[in-house]
This record gives structure tokens, C-alpha cells and sequence, in this order.
């Protein structure tokens, strides 16, 4: 086989969670271009279904749109079993929604409903999710998983990144970010060595902080210091790394999570 | 001063969540061999009293058991005054609760719900509570305490003869409770630092278990020291990192694991 055909998605089944903006944007470019068939879940229907008209003029697959609430356990599973019914397989999951948590309180003074908020529906709503995949997975004995970590599942907060910023640096000692991240990332080696058997891979992203159109002048100085690379992710790096690990480039990794935050934490 | 004083926990106040849990006891004997004041704090005050019993009657004194329903802002709330009534000063926590209750990979929403509702908001508002009332006291250690589980994934060929163990270590939200703690630990260490509280986590290995022979027989063969974690092991990393000979470590995850995720 030739090597960039390893990277090739073409007959491949991608769902994806949290596809529509931001990274979860650049995963599914990167899904779509590979050749996949893609189902993009998303709470924005309308909004999503721009995203996937968009994204269908890119590749040869129409990308269709299910409706997806990740604090609704009905809602994951609806997600799930449409995929199942129209394709009879999911090859490629990619999970990149988190649900920024609904109360009061920010960085260490986060309130009990803002905590319990992320623990029902960012850790409970992941893990239930990544199971159901991973069922019909078993089923059909393959597929790649991959879930969004960060850097800030590896390392802690560098507080003058948000010298000037007294508004970021307020919510920079949030619980549950970390928490979770954390989480992801030892689950992910956890679930490899479950899934392993049935030639189910499980890997995770750890990206660093992207730039958008509204990220602070001053902040992207101030993190890009941080980095090896001098800037924050753009909106092409992440289409690599995720391609890399959707395909089957990546057939003999699994229960990794792979930095991708330009050496933010090699130092 | 001598080095060996750097050790000594005289004078100070600890207390334990869910000790009654793997380790906890061994915790307690070594926080109060070192010379801490202890105390104990959990839902099930029936395990806590047994546990206490059981060490007063080896010579390990216990000063008190504080009934504490984790998982709420209000009991966390309550617990910290708790300890402002009955303490007073509290130098050092120890959080050993990071075991679930589930078995089995798959289960229903709710089921996943409830095990991370004990285990990860539990911990969230009992260490923003007690990280407060320390920082307050410009002086705290504070230690999760997890497992290997937290570095490394379980390894499904060391089960083939215990399937009950199987289902317990391959729970679906073992890894990721056990492995939460990790970073949490730099990001509570990072918010408590300039406080001069300290924030660590203890990754132990198993110890030894007779109904689990061919496991532990698989997990000594993968390590290498050739053992499984001892009582001793046990208390020694606990008063490390409880007493000022730790004094300027902080955010960091201790294999206490005999090699085993060194490889």
C-alpha cells in the first residue's frame, strides 16, 4: 500500500460530537477531505447543518447533522443507534464536545452546580457515549476512538499567561477542567487495554490554546511565550494529528494522547 | 535541626477521608506514628468507629470521627466548620476516596452518574473548602490518593484467572477516577501554592492478596523490586509528603509502586 493511502478514509464512517466550531471544526474538515462519511452531532441544528453544507462541498459523502444534547442520556444513545441504523457501523469516533459548565462561581470559587453540571454531563455524558461506541465496535471488531484532552490534562496553569487579562486569569483555577481532562487522559490508556482485544483502538488529542477572533492580543503574547512554536494553534494544526489517528496510519497506536500545543508542555 | 525532625508530624493535626478504604488504615497507623494528631471523616461512621477500634486496640490513637456526606457545598461547608470547632488547626488532609463503587464495563447512564458523583464532585468541593480554610492558615499539605491505574492502564492478561477482580479493576470509570487526580493535583497545587499549602498525589501499587494470588503474581513479576506495596511503604510516602521534609514539593503524582509504571 502506498503511505499516504494509510491516511485514506474513503468507506469509512466518522460520528463526530462537537464538529461544528473550533477544533471540532478542523476534525471534521479533516474527516471530510480523508474521504469519510461523516455524521456531525451537534445541540445547533441550524447552525450545524450550515456547517455541513459547507463541509459537504469539500468531499464526495453529503455530511448529515443529528441532534445531539450531551446532558440528555436519550439524546447520546438516539445518537448512537441512528449511526448504527443508517450505516450498520462507526469506524472512526470522534468526541470534541464539552459543555461549558452552567452555574455560578468561576476559577477556584466554582459553585456545586457548575461542578455537578460538568460531572453529569463532561464526564458521565463522555464516558456513557465512548461505551456505547465502543459496543458496536466490539461488534464489529474495529474502530478508532478518539477524545479531546488538553494540555491542561497534562500540566497546571502558568498564571502570567494571563498577565493583563484579569478577566481569563478569574476562571484559569477552575476544578473541573482539569479534573476531567485528567480523567480522559489515564481513561484512554485504560480503555486501550479493554477494547485492545477486540482490535478497538483509543486515543486522545491534547491540544494547547487556539487562536480566534477573539482571543486577547496580549494573551497570545503571553501563552505564545509559553510555547516552542511562539503563537497558539491555528485552525489547520489540529488536522493532522486527528487524521493521523482516525486512519490507518495509526493501526499499531493505541492508549495514547498525543500533545499537539506547539511544545507548550515540553518544558 | 536534624534531618529525621523534618519527618516528625508532633504538634500537627490530620485528618483522613474514608479511611476504611484500601490503604487508609496503614495511612492512619503511619500519620500517628510520626506523631500526628488524627481524625476521621466519611458517610459510613459505622466503618470509621470499626476502624477506629481496631487501631486504638494496637496503641494508634484516634481523636475523633466527623460524620461528612461528600458531594455537596453545604456538607463540605459544614465539614470545614467542623473542623474550625473541633482541630482547630488543620496541617494536613489526606483524601483517600477515589474508590468507586462500580463493577463491570457497561452500564446505564445513571449508574456512571452516581459513581462520579461521590468520587469526582465530592472531591471538587471538599478540596475547595479545606484548600480555603488552609490557605487561611497560610500553612496545609494535602494528598489524594490514588493507584498505578492513574499512570497506566490496567493490563487485561494479568486477570485470566480472577474474572471478579477483572470486572472490579475494569470498571468503566476506574481509570478515569484514579487518573483524575493527576492533574488536579498540579492545578489545586498552582491555585494553593502562593497559600503555602501543598498539594500531592500517591500512586500506589496493590498490595498483596491472597484471593487474588495469580494477579499478584502477574503484577510482582511486571515490577522490579519482585513485591507488591507493604504497610511500610504505605506510611512512609504518606508521612513524606504529610511533613516538611516534602516542604518544597508540590503538584506531583509518587509512584509508590515498586517499579511497576517505570517500565
Amino acid at each position: 500500500m502506498n503511505t499516504l493511502d494509510m491516511f485514506s478514509l474513503k468507506g469509512k464512517v466518522a460520528l463526530i460530537t462537537g464538529g461544528r466550531t473550533m477544533y471540532g471544526k478542523g476534525c471534521s474538515i479533516a474527516l471530510v477531505d480523508a474521504g469519510a462519511k461523516l455524521y456531525l452531532a451537534s445541540h445547533s441544528v441550524d447552525a450545524a447543518r450550515k456547517t455541513a453544507k459547507e463541509l459537504s462541498s469539500r468531499g464526495s459523502e453529503e455530511v448529515e447533522v443529528i441532534e445531539f444534547h450531551q446532558e440528555d442520556p436519550k439524546s447520546i444513545k438516539n445518537m448512537v443507534d441512528y449511526v448504527v441504523e443508517k450505516e450498520g457501523r462507526i469506524d472512526i469516533f470522534v468526541n470534541c464536545s464539552r459543555v461549558i459548565p452552567r452555574g455560578e462561581g468561576r476559577g477556584w470559587f466554582q459553585d456545586e452546580g457548575a461542578l455537578e453540571w460538568s460531572v453529569r454531563v463532561n464526564s458521565a455524558g463522555m464516558l456513557y457515549m465512548n461505551m456505547l461506541v465502543g459496543e458496536q465496535m466490539i461488534r464489529q471488531r474495529s474502530g478508532s476512538i478518539i477524545n479531546f484532552g488538553s494540555m491542561m490534562g497534562l500540566v497546571g496553569v502558568e498564571k502570567h499567561n494571563y498577565d493583563g487579562e484579569p478577566a481569563m486569569a478569574e476562571g484559569a483555577h477552575s476544578h473541573d477542567y482539569a479534573l476531567n481532562k485528567s480523567g480522559i487522559i489515564a481513561w484512554t490508556r485504560h480503555a486501550a487495554s479493554y477494547y485492545g482485544r477486540y482490535g478497538v483502538r483509543v486515543n486522545t488529542l491534547c491540544p494547547g490554546g487556539l487562536a480566534s477572533d477573539r482571543t486577547p492580543a496580549r494573551f497570545s503574547k503571553n501563552y505564545g511565550k509559553h510555547t516552542q512554536l511562539g503563537r497558539l494553534a491555528n485552525e489547520y494544526d489540529i488536522r493532522g494529528p486527528l487524521l493521523f489517528l482516525a486512519s490507518d496510519a495509526s493501526a499499531y497506536i493505541t492508549g495514547v494522547s498525543i500533545p499537539v500545543d506547539g511544545g507548550y508542555t515540553c518544558i | 535541626m536534624s534531618i529525621l525532625n523534618k519527618f516528625c508530624l508532633k504538634g500537627k493535626n490530620a485528618l483522613i477521608y474514608a479511611p476504611q478504604f484500601i490503604y487508609g488504615e496503614e495511612i492512619a497507623s503511619g500519620l500517628s506514628e510520626a506523631g500526628a494528631k488524627l481524625w476521621f471523616c466519611g458517610e459510613d461512621t459505622e466503618a470509621l468507629r470499626l476502624l477506629e477500634d481496631k487501631l486504638n486496640a494496637s496503641g494508634v490513637s484516634i481523636e475523633g470521627v466527623i460524620e461528612y456526606h461528600q458531594g455537596s457545598e453545604e456538607n463540605a461547608i459544614c465539614l470545614v466548620r467542623k473542623v474550625r470547632e473541633k482541630i482547630g488547626k488543620l496541617d494536613i488532609f489526606v483524601d483517600n476516596g477515589s474508590n468507586g463503587l462500580l463493577k463491570g464495563w457497561t452500564h446505564t447512564y445513571e449508574e456512571i452518574y452516581e459513581d462520579l458523583r461521590r468520587t469526582q464532585l465530592g472531591l471538587m468541593l471538599t478540596v475547595k473548602h479545606i484548600g480555603a480554610l488552609m490557605a487561611e492558615q497560610d500553612y496545609g499539605s494535602i494528598i489524594f490518593i490514588s493507584n498505578y491505574a492513574a499512570l497506566v492502564g490496567c493490563d487485561v492478561h494479568k486477570y485470566e484467572d480472577n474474572l471478579e477482580k477483572f470486572d472490579e479493576d475494569f470498571s468503566l470509570t476506574y481509570g478515569f477516577v484514579k487518573g483524575s487526580y493527576v492533574n488536579y493535583t498540579r492545578q489545586a497545587a498552582g491555585y494553593l501554592g502562593e497559600h503555602n499549602v501543598r498539594c500531592n498525589c500517591i500512586a500506589f501499587a496493590p498490595m498483596y492478596d491472597e484471593e487474588s494470588e495469580g494477579f499478584s503474581k502477574a503484577f510482582i513479576r511486571h515490577s522490579h523490586l519482585k513485591r507488591m506495596t507493604s504497610a511500610e511503604d504505605i506510611k512512609a510516602a504518606v508521612v513524606f509528603l504529610a511533613s516538611d521534609a516534602s516542604s518544597y514539593i508540590t503538584g506531583v503524582t509518587l509512584p509508590v509502586d515498586g517499579g511497576y509504571t517505570a517500565k
